[in-house]
């Protein structure tokens, strides 16, 4: 190979390398050309209240392949599928803000066509809180939380 | 006055059964202010004296110190009178009675002054075979009551307790022929155990009785077979189930077990001598202290609630139990009270020694009294209905209705003997009504399904819900933060109940 041809397709690689980097997604799963990635989204609580003990709740959205505890939090978790794109949740413990359940689906780039409706809260002395003034659920993807 | 009344009830009981009566030590062995000390009971005010019934006088005529010298006398006619003097003496008199025949022989003498504290014993014709025996019946005097199974002779014989005798030493005694009652005959279920005296019902039909003389609970199937449940460390008055379906047994030691997978593990350690378990309305449970004239109350998974103090009302009491009304009844031994809006009422007076009781679906009330001759049926307010209603099983402590295969509640209704060992069946057609169901329960839901039934799938009872929501925050439905106190009561969660208490309610509905 002559000199230039040389540094011709390194530069050609190098620059289909960085294309290709800059065309994935953020999380890193490689779907490849705009395709879907799937993945887990993360529904995360707020709240104005430091003693909560269960929460009750909705996922919704596009196609859900699943729904678990989200990781690390030690909460008790109780699901159940009432169509292939919507759960119903209760979570229950020494409820903190912060994730609450991890719900597994078939594109991540589709997040924002999912969303998580809070149905009860529950302090832990077991009263209903009402109202639920100050509280909400956001769907994001695993790292952007 | 319960830790006395047991040791006389057992004593009582014990002589009331040949095997153990015979065994017995020597009166004259027996320390006498044990006997002395206990309270004096009253003849039962609706049952009639025995003697009225009686013609003919016979007096003694000694020497008539054994079998061979008895005094002849006629059932249902005569009267016989006598003295214990000297010291020592011993009096026997002699009849005959016919197979199946239920004899009432009663001997009065404290009753009308005497200085003779009576034990009378029942002798079958050999003249050494010792049939029944009883102290201590009515007031000091004593009664007998025994069906025979043949037409033969039998022989009373008269002591008295302390071996003394006087002039002074004067008595009456009838011998009289009585019916049965309603709950007679009864049908011997299980025998040889070893001092039962606890039993529960299991959602199965099956018993669950406390051997208290080997610190175990058996478990007795439909078909009368004995199986070991689990040790349990000094058990003995009272088992119970809670909400969740776990047995539950109060012991000497002071503490009340939980009995789950075959062991026993202390359940509720803060009380001196827990005796009776009664399970509210609400699930919630209530324990008698007879440590102390109190009854505790804790929540179904055993938080403590607070305590009824009883000492500025009706004092130390023993049997409890919750009427289909909701209410609270209490023995203290010699009367029964319920709980009504705070205050108790008495239902039953001056009827000593009462012992364990059940309802009835109606409220009838089937209160175990071995003094006052065996399983007595009253009203729910407290008139007597059977006089006895069954007497011809007189040992009786506890008594607990039966339940189907299914779990539903039905007319059997059985009892457990300290004395002879057995467990029995009463005639069920004396009893006037399904039993009482215990409580609610909410033994066979699971975590899964109370989720279940938030998520819109159904799945649990009304009666579940109800449950569940008292047991929670009990604010009239089935919602998250009672399938939460669910978690916690299960222990799914930790934490306790005990946050979740309103103000003390004895009907035991906190609404």
């Amino acid at each position: 190979m002559r000199k230039g041809t040389w540094i011709l397709a390194t530069v050609l690689t190098i620059a289909l390398g960085a294309g290709l980097a800059c065309d994935g997604d953020s999380t890193g799963t490689n779907g490849g050309n705009g395709g879907p990635v799937p993945g887990s989204l993360i529904v995360s609580l707020t709240t104005p209240n430091t003693d909560d003990g269960a929460v009750q709740l909705t996922v919704s959205g596009g196609t859900i392949d699943g729904v678990s505890l989200a990781t690390g939090t030690g909460y008790r978790f109780f699901s159940h599928e009432s169509s292939a794109t919507s759960f119903s949740i209760i979570v229950a413990g020494d409820i903190a803000a912060g994730p609450l359940a991890s719900i597994s689906v078939p594109d991540v780039n589709a997040a924002d066509s999912y969303s998580a409706a809070l149905v009860a809260v529950a302090d832990r002395s077991n009263q209903i809180v009402s109202p639920t003034t100050g509280y909400a659920l956001t769907v994001t993807t695993a790292t952007a939380q | 006055m319960w830790r006395r009344a047991i040791c006389m009830a057992v004593a009582v009981v014990l002589a009331s059964a040949v095997t153990a009566y015979a065994q017995k030590p020597s009166p004259k062995a027996e320390p006498q202010e044990k006997w002395r000390s206990l309270p004096q009971k009253k003849r039962p005010a609706v049952r009639a004296p025995i003697e009225l019934t009686a013609a003919v006088t016979v007096p003694e005529s000694e020497p008539n110190d054994d079998a061979a010298n008895a005094d002849a006398v006629t059932l249902d006619s005569d009267m016989g009178t006598g003295t214990i003097d000297p010291a020592g003496d011993e009096d026997w008199w002699s009849f005959t009675a016919t197979a199946d025949e239920i004899l009432e022989i009663d001997v009065d003498a404290s009753e009308f002054g005497s200085q003779l504290d009576p034990i009378l014993e029942l002798y079958a014709s050999d003249g050494t075979t010792l049939l029944a025996g009883n102290d201590d019946f009515d007031g000091l005097d004593s009664r007998i009551i025994f069906q025979v199974s043949s037409t033969d002779t039998y022989y009373i014989r008269i002591i008295d307790f302390s071996g003394s005798g006087s002039a002074s030493h004067t008595y009456t005694i009838n011998f009289n022929t009585t019916q049965p009652g309603p709950g007679d005959p009864p049908v011997t279920i299980v025998s040889g155990l070893d001092q039962p005296f606890g039993i529960a019902t299991g959602n199965l039909g099956n018993l669950f009785v406390a051997e208290t003389g080997l610190d175990r609970i058996v478990n007795v199937s439909l078909t009368g077979a004995v199986s070991t449940l689990a040790a349990v460390p000094e058990v003995w008055g009272a088992l119970a189930f809670d909400v969740f379906g776990n047995l539950l047994a109060t012991s000497e030691n002071g503490n009340v077990y939980k009995v789950m997978a075959g062991s026993a593990t202390p359940f509720i350690t803060d009380l001196v001598i827990p005796f009776w378990i009664a399970r509210a309305p609400d699930g919630s449970l209530w324990i008698s202290d007879i440590g102390n004239p109190a009854i505790h109350h804790y929540e179904p998974d055993g938080s403590f609630i607070e305590a009824m103090d009883l000492s500025g009302t009706i004092g130390t009491v023993g049997p409890i139990g919750f009427s289909p009304a909701g209410e609270l009844h209490a023995s203290t031994g010699a009367d029964l009270y319920k709980l009504v809006d705070g205050v108790w009422q008495a239902v039953i007076t001056d009827e000593p020694f009462m012992w364990g009781f059940s309802f009835d679906v109606n409220g009838n009330i089937y209160l175990s009294n071995p003094q006052q001759g065996g399983t007595i049926l009253y009203s729910p307010s407290g008139v007597r209905l059977g006089d006895p209603f069954a007497f011809l099983f007189d040992a009786s402590l506890a008594n607990a209705f039966g339940r189907n295969e299914d779990g539903t509640w039905n007319n059997t209704l059985f009892g457990t003997d300290i004395g002879s060992g057995n467990v029995i069946q009463f005639n069920s057609d004396g009893v006037l009504a399904d039993g009482l169901p215990l409580g609610p329960s909410i033994e066979s839901v699971t975590a899964s399904m109370a989720a279940d039934h938030l998520f819109g799938l159904g799945g649990l009872t009304a009666a579940e819900q109800n449950t569940l929501d008292l047991l929670g925050n009990d604010n009239g439905a089935y919602d998250l933060g009672d399938f939460r106190a669910f978690l916690v009561a299960t222990g799914v969660l930790s934490g306790s109940l005990s946050a979740t208490v309103q103000a003390l309610d004895p009907t035991g509905n906190r609404r």
